[in-house]
């Protein structure tokens, strides 16, 4: 098959899905606020006016106009630019966080689900435990030990977020590996990897992204605390929590320092939550995916 | 005057791939005590035809056109306070997965009471008391401590039972029954089938039977109607139906069942498939799979009409 | 030389065990002797419960045996460790009832048909060719082959899966209600394509399914099979009109049939005396004795008390104390 026939195949497949996407409210809301703020973060730095570190101390804390439309901070930092900028923090942190957590949690969750016995009654142990326990204060937990910074964090989140991951690849693998065509692979001589790899993933992997979608919020809010705790972002990385953090000592004068970014952190976990809420939906019965 | 006259009914399901045509201009009578089956194969609508007649067409679905007279009322101009008076009490319905039609968190004495309860509003002792006798009528051992007792604690062959019992325990004129006992063994299914016999004969109760069973048909039925497409095409006495089928597709379905003379050897089977119900053929919807086509098929449809007596059929080659 | 021998096998699924209990065992199968001979058509019926479908999961290795052995063509594979059994699947095939579930959602048809070549170190080439080759045999089009099973009818998903089942020319295929799910018009295409198949492959099919009307048209010989053991083991035409075992014949007798003559012959039954009643048996506790005696209309005492061995006469095996006394033919 021609490398020009393949490309016209896929792109008439994604038109398809971005039809049925289209067709469900809450998904095509999501969908675009979600690339909306990935645009923005693509393109900070033609969006935003300064760099988010320039400060101007003649401008301290000032309200938003024309010339910084967010306003300025205690350090005459534009907070628009620093929101902007802000975004590819907030997407880039929680995106590594819902990788990581789902290689891990998918990964045990495969095992635990495929080969059942005490394997199985290890993990479900293990992940139910740590998901009984409040993720943030767990982290918080993690981080006090490997330290303060964005990879630590990204770390600490992922380590304790990564149960939900496991529960529903290892439900997914138990209800598939009994359907038909797992047996039918067997019947014909397929090895435990190859059911694995060729028959269940593929199709497990669209409840992954649902889930993955839904938790991308999460993590960045989770991420997001740990800064506003001052364990992520270092200054002058600006980070939403930190910002946030750092603006609630001038809520009385100056709440546009804590308030634009708490705006943004907002629309971007609805953006994610919608669209991962309208995919779940759509997954099912209409895909028959 | 039948029991049940239904006059040119469509119902269509909106979908977003298009308009399904489930049943699309169907007349069809069925008279008092009498067993109709209606045959036909997956997407013929059949189903859709049961579910119009008691109105509970599950969306996208609705019915758009027709008459369904009723003890000479006619079904489609009622609201919603009427037809919950006919619903259970004059037409009662049963279908093919018992277990999804029994709550699972209420009794099943329960779930029978409470037909006499809503409808006539019959105190509980006394309607529990009525849920254990027709119990014991549709045969299930220890009535008692089965009124008691779970819908999951029940068999398929006693969930059916119970659902035939609470479907009959306000002796309905007419029972739809959607594939009753597809979902059964063989075994159980004659038994079942046994006693739907008996109470109809009791009750002197009339029975949609909707079945792609051929068999079926020909052991409990009087007439038959068998549907393509959603349309009707023949219909008439079971005997006379099954013994000389006249439309070209009644006539491939009966002959592509294997028989006692058949072993072994090839059966004769109708080429292509059923159409879709969106994008339907133009005129004769089985035009396309027919053997005995003509001109005039493609272009136009046929319509029902007695070949012989109490006999009809919808084919230009034959009609 | 028998293609397939099973010795006295079971298979027993353990139920409802915890740390401190021990658990009970849902008897599925429960020692059946069986052979299949290359070429025929081995009719095994039965309801649910029966055992059927876990007998042919069972003979292939799907489940693993609880005792027993099974025999292909001379070589007790029984104990064979996957690796060495591998090479054996090669010459089995299976098809199942619902061909949207047997076939993977996210594999076009290609890769499906393609896949066992694959598995057992097929050329590529060669591969190409025979995949071709096989799709336009079960009555599909070359275009068939770029589309996803949802894309399909059931009857050609059902297709489809044959299509996977015969592609490296099996010796042996278990059939698992091939056609129940299908509309009746399909079914017919489907039953003509097997025994095209069949003719033009010599293969031996082993045919389960609960729908007489259809084993009596494409067996040579029927196992009836109730509560996990056979009770009647005889060629098509003995099964039928030499019927001997009651179970057998309350099957008959509840059959719906759409022809008259066979109507008739059912009053036939009747008058002798069977009858239709009673539940499917509880197969972790079975009934003691004949697993059959509480709805059988002819058991007496023994029949409580002993299990009756399958012996008989020539072809014709029965599994019935009063074999010889009961008259139950049409």
């Amino acid at each position: 098959m021609l490398a020009s026939e393949g490309v016209a195949k896929v792109t008439k497949e994604a038109s398809g899905y971005i039809k049925l996407i289209w067709s469900h409210w809450s998904a095509r809301t999501g969908l675009i606020i979600s690339i909306f703020i990935i645009l923005i973060a693509i393109f900070a730095p033609l969006i935003a006016p300064r760099s988010y570190a320039q400060t101007d101390l003649k401008h301290r804390l000032e309200p938003p106009s024309p010339d910084f439309p967010f306003g300025t901070d205690e350090l005459g930092r534009c907070i628009f630019s620093r929101v902007i900028y802000g975004s590819r923090i907030a997407l880039w942190v929680g995106i590594l966080v819902v990788i990581v957590e789902a290689l891990v949690g998918v990964t045990l969750g495969i095992i635990a689900g495929y080969w059942e016995g005490w394997v199985d009654r290890v993990i479900s142990f293990l992940s139910d435990s740590i998901w009984a326990l409040p993720p943030i204060v767990l982290a918080l937990g993690v981080v006090t030990v490997i330290g303060p910074g964005i990879s630590q964090v990204v770390t600490a989140i992922a380590i304790v977020s990564w149960p939900p991951f496991t529960r529903v690849s290892r439900a997914k693998v138990l209800s598939i590996k009994n359907r038909e065509f797992v047996i039918a692979a067997k019947a014909i001589g397929e090895s435990d990897i190859s059911i694995i790899v060729r028959y269940i993933l593929p199709n497990i992997i669209p409840s992954i992204l649902v889930l993955a979608t839904l938790t991308l919020p999460t993590a960045i809010l989770s991420t997001t605390a740990l800064s506003f705790l001052g364990f992520g972002a270092q200054p002058p990385t600006p980070d939403w929590g930190d910002m946030i953090a750092k603006g609630m000592g001038y809520l009385q004068i100056a709440p546009w320092i804590s308030t634009f970014p708490g705006i943004f952190l907002v629309i971007t976990s609805l953006g994610f939550n919608l669209l991962g809420d309208g995919l779940r939906d759509l997954i099912d019965p209409r895909l028959r995916i | 005057m039948g029991l049940l006259q239904i006059k040119d009914l469509r119902t269509y399901f909106f979908t977003s791939r298009g308009k399904v045509r489930a049943v699309d201009g169907v007349d069809l009578s069925l008279y008092e005590r009498e067993v109709l089956a209606v045959v036909g194969e997956t997407g013929c609508g059949k189903s859709t035809l049961g579910l119009s007649i008691i109105r509970l067409v599950p969306y996208p679905g609705r019915i758009v056109g027709g008459e369904i007279f009723f003890k000479g009322k006619d079904l489609l101009k009622m609201d919603e306070s009427e037809l919950r008076e006919i619903r259970g009490k004059e037409i009662a319905m049963i279908f093919q997965n018992p277990s999804k039609a029994l709550n699972p968190v209420y009794k099943v004495g329960y779930q029978i009471a409470e037909m006499p309860r809503y409808h006539l509003g019959v105190p509980m002792k006394r309607a529990w008391g009525l849920a254990v006798d027709l119990l014991r009528k549709v045969k299930i051992p220890d009535p008692e401590v089965k009124a008691s007792s779970y819908p999951h604690s029940l068999s398929g062959g006693m969930k059916q039972r119970s659902l035939i019992a609470m479907m009959i325990s306000l002796k309905p004129s007419l029972l739809i029954a959607d594939e009753p006992t597809t979902a059964l063994d063989v075994t159980v299914q004659a038994q079942i089938m046994d006693l739907l016999k008996e109470i109809r004969e009791e009750v002197g109760m009339a029975v949609m039977l909707i079945t792609h069973n051929i068999g079926l048909v020909a052991e409990e039925s009087d007439r038959v109607a068998v549907m393509y497409a959603g349309k009707i095409v023949e219909v008439g006495a079971t005997p006379d139906v099954l013994e000389d089928p006249l439309h070209p597709y009644t006539r491939g379905l009966l002959s592509s069942l294997p028989s006692r003379r058949s072993r072994k050897e090839r059966l004769p089977s109708i080429p292509g498939s059923v159409p879709d119900l969106i994008n339907l053929p133009s005129g004769c919807r089985f035009h396309p799979r027919c053997p005995y086509k003509l001109d005039i098929c493609d272009k136009e449809e046929p319509k029902l009409s007695e070949v012989k007596r109490g006999h009809l059929v919808s084919c230009f080659a034959v009609g | 030389m028998d293609l397939l021998r099973l010795d006295d096998l079971r298979k027993y699924f353990p139920v409802g065990g915890g740390i401190l209990r021990k658990p009970s065992f849902l008897r599925a199968v429960d020692g059946i002797n069986l052979s299949v001979t290359r070429g025929e058509t081995l009719g095994l019926v039965g309801e649910s419960g029966s055992g059927k479908s876990t007998l042919a999961l069972t003979a292939l290795k799907l489940y693993e045996p609880t005792s027993g052995r099974i025999i292909f063509d001379g070589v007790d594979v029984t104990g064979m460790k996957e690796s060495e059994f591998k090479k054996f699947r090669k010459k089995l095939g299976i098809v199942f009832q619902d061909p949207y579930s047997s076939l993977n959602p996210r594999s076009r048809v290609k890769d499906i048909i393609a896949r066992p070549m694959k598995v057992h170190g097929y050329g590529d080439e060669e591969i190409d060719r025979i995949v071709k080759e096989v799709i336009v045999e079960v009555g599909l089009s070359i275009e068939h082959l770029e589309r996803f099973p949802h894309q399909l009818s059931g009857g050609q998903q059902q297709r489809v899966a044959i299509a996977r089942a015969i592609v490296t020319k099996p010796d042996l295929i278990f059939l698992d209600e091939p056609t129940s799910s299908l509309d009746i018009s399909v079914q017919s295409q489907i039953l003509n394509l097997l025994l095209d198949l069949q003719q033009n492959y010599r293969m031996t099919y082993v045919f389960i399914t609960h729908d007489l009307l259809t084993v009596r048209h494409i067996s040579d010989r029927i196992a009836v099979m109730y509560a996990g053991k056979i009770m009647e083991l005889a060629t098509t035409e003995e099964i039928f009109y030499e019927t001997m075992h009651p179970y057998t014949a309350t099957l008959l007798l509840s059959l719906p049939v759409p022809d008259v003559e066979s109507r008739v012959q059912k009053d036939v039954l009747i008058k002798k005396g069977v009858k239709v009643y009673g539940e499917p048996p509880n197969l972790i506790n079975p009934p003691k004795g004949c697993r059959f005696h509480p709805r059988c209309p002819f058991s007496i005492d023994l029949c409580e008390r002993e299990e009756p061995e399958l012996k008989g006469i020539g072809s014709h095996l029965v599994a019935c104390h009063r074999a010889g006394e009961i008259d139950v033919r049409l």
